[in-house]
């Protein structure tokens, strides 16, 4: 049975006691970010993102040294891009950016918070599954404490890579 | 790696801490390397005050890395230097491998720095895996086979030569003169999830420049008692909530079964009980389970290892879930506006599609002295490129071989990131006829061919 439907089943017997968080356990696909052919991005200020919680993410891999920017996207199959990549920081502040499904077992990503990528280490996402994603973006975490900044994330569009000349003499 | 800015000029400033400019900490570059070396390289800090700074501990990323001396007494405007190693172990592409340095004092301060490496493999196969897919086990048809047929571009008649380490649920050989490697599922392999990354087959093959190589395994096996997800989902919690699931576990065979230990690892929570099904139905148990609040935030990934004593089983079930505090906000990337006007400018120029090209098309230079074939092209769009490689053979459909030692590292030039080059094959044999090919490796370790194959007879 999907668990969704399962949980919507058993909703009922529980209602009142419990809360409970559902996800479907399906590999979605649909409308998302889909940038135009020549790339798109994004600028976002990641001290405006979430302060709060836990000094770790992820299962405890991942130091959390300030505030984290939270994207959502839809990864369709029709996407065009290649990569996502993380421009901005400075002195300081090394930005780093780490995907994970918002749901599990579509084939890839068990590894906690992969895949990831930083400003000179842009995400392949060829390979990526289609389905629900978040982005979140925040400081590298071996810098100091609050860090936060600008930081700029773009799609690399669909230009693919041309040989325009090529000679053995 | 960290400080090289992509792809877009970011006019807007940062807004981080001060930086500590007392204490410069470099990074090394180990340029490329090949999958399982071990290279080391000098991290140099210099030691801008008047005052003696003390690095009392070196912490590696990954603990297969390490640094000597493991402390240091920088004395006031001098440098020092310390030996970082790296083991590149299964890593294909750019890799970064991060130390972090933690200085005596108050509120024992922390500097970063690392290692710089590309990791390139000598099979032409990126990440060779075996896929299993989904296995039932009481239907199957023992044993399930998969094979990964190795050739190679970069050493003459490469072969595996041993497998040096296999889960022991999986028969493993080599054939066709060690080109090929197969492996079999055996009947009692456990139930559950076998990943990529973490379930592999280590073999060893006949070059010292990679001595190993790791194909990874991926299986869902079912056996007599099926979860409703592996991974379960737990889906997207936030601190403030409270946490708790029904796992339906069922028998396909419709048998019942009784459940003994369940025990919960990987993530904080609880294993409440069991109880039956509702509506009723023989072979079919619920397991309650509460995640709690109080653990790090992100992904969670966890495990359930459930115990079926009348089988004779542990069925691991994985868990999997997001858990964020009730602050966070989750941005749709789909309707964020674009801001900077300077940026603007410069996806301008990206979107000139018109002149896309032009830039590709390099001003002739003066071709690079000596003798042998000279090689020159251009290319646009390199992005991704992190070198490229240049492969020759000896007859129009023979077998290519690397020829270049050192990957010809990729140089981006204007908004098209387009760039040309020269390459000179010193080694040819004059009036030999040869055919060269040009391959991009790219940052992230796959390859790909930029070319065909061009005839030449060398003078």
């Amino acid at each position: 049975m999907n668990h969704k439907l399962m949980v919507a089943a058993l909703g009922a017997i529980v209602a009142g006691a419990m809360s409970m968080s559902v996800s479907a356990q399906t590999c979605a696909s649909g409308d998302g970010w889909q940038p135009p052919a020549a790339g798109d991005f994004r600028s976002v200020d990641t001290c405006a993102g979430d302060n709060t919680g836990a000094a770790l993410m992820c299962g405890g891999t991942q130091d959390r040294v300030g505030p984290v920017y939270v994207f959502h996207s839809v990864f369709s199959a029709g996407r065009t891009f290649t990569t996502i990549s993380l421009s901005g920081g400075g002195a300081g502040f090394d930005p780093v950016m780490f995907m994970t499904p918002t749901a599990g077992g579509c084939g890839a990503n068990q590894e906690t918070c992969n895949p990831s990528g930083d400003t000179g280490f842009p995400i392949a996402t060829a390979d990526v599954p289609d389905g629900d994603w978040l982005i979140f973006v925040t400081a590298f975490g071996q810098n100091a404490p609050g860090t936060c900044g600008q930081v700029t994330i773009t799609s690399n569009g669909s230009f693919p890579v041309t040989l325009t000349n090529f000679t053995v003499s | 790696m960290l400080s090289n800015l992509v792809f877009l000029l970011a006019a807007a400033a940062a807004a981080p801490a001060a930086p500590d400019a007392a204490l410069t900490i470099s990074q090394c570059d180990l340029g490329d390397r090949y999958q399982f070396e071990v290279a080391s390289c000098s991290i140099e800090l210099r030691n801008n005050s008047d005052k003696r700074i003390r690095v009392s501990k070196v912490e590696a990323r990954y603990p297969e890395d390490s640094i000597k001396p493991d402390s240091v007494d920088i004395p006031p405007r001098s440098v020092t230097y310390m030996e970082a190693t790296i083991d590149t172990g299964n890593r294909e592409g750019l890799a970064y491998h991060t130390f972090r340095f933690i200085l005596e004092g108050r509120g024992r301060p922390q500097r970063t720095s690392g290692v710089n490496v590309y990791v390139q493999s000598v099979l032409d196969q990126v990440r060779p895996k075996f896929d299993f897919g989904t296995v039932h086990a009481a239907d199957a048809k023992w044993p399930l086979t998969q094979s990964v047929t190795f050739s190679s571009r970069e050493v003459r008649d490469l072969r595996v030569t041993r497998v040096e380490e296999a889960p022991e649920w999986l028969d493993v050989s080599i054939g066709d003169n060690g080109r090929k490697v197969s492996a079999s599922l055996k009947k009692d392999v456990p139930w559950g999830l076998k990943h990529a990354g973490s379930v592999y087959v280590k073999v060893g093959l006949n070059t010292p420049r990679q001595p190993h190589a790791w194909i990874a395994v991926t299986a869902n096996v079912l056996g007599d008692v099926v979860p409703d997800g592996n991974p379960f989902q737990l889906g997207m919690m936030r601190t403030n909530g409270k946490h708790e699931f029904l796992m339906r576990l069922s028998s396909p065979e419709g048998k019942d079964f009784k459940l003994g230990k369940i025990v919960m690892r990987g993530i904080k929570g609880k294993v409440l009980g069991t109880k039956a099904c509702v509506p009723a139905a023989t072979g079919c148990r619920l397991v309650r389970l509460s995640i709690d609040n109080k653990q790090p935030i992100g992904k969670l990934i966890g495990k359930l290892d459930i115990d079926l004593p009348e089988l004779g089983k542990t069925l691991p079930v994985e868990l999997f879930g997001i858990l964020l505090s009730p602050e966070t906000k989750i941005h749709e990337l789909s309707e964020l506006q674009s801001a900077s006007p300077v940026q603007s400018e410069a996806v301008s120029e990206k979107l000139d599609v018109g002149s896309a090209l032009v830039n590709a098309v390099k001003p002739e230079e003066a071709p690079l002295p000596g003798r042998g074939p000279l090689l020159r092209w251009s290319v646009a769009h390199q992005t991704r490129i992190y070198g490229y490689a240049i492969y020759r053979a000896e007859s129009e459909d023979g077998p290519l071989l690397r020829v270049n030692k050192e990957i010809i590292p990729v140089s981006q030039q204007g908004a098209d990131r387009s760039g040309s080059y020269q390459w000179r094959d010193e080694s040819a044999e004059a009036g030999k006829t040869y055919w060269y090919q040009i391959g991009n490796l790219n940052r992230d370790g796959t390859r790909e061919d930029l070319s065909g194959r061009q005839k030449v007879v060398a003078k």
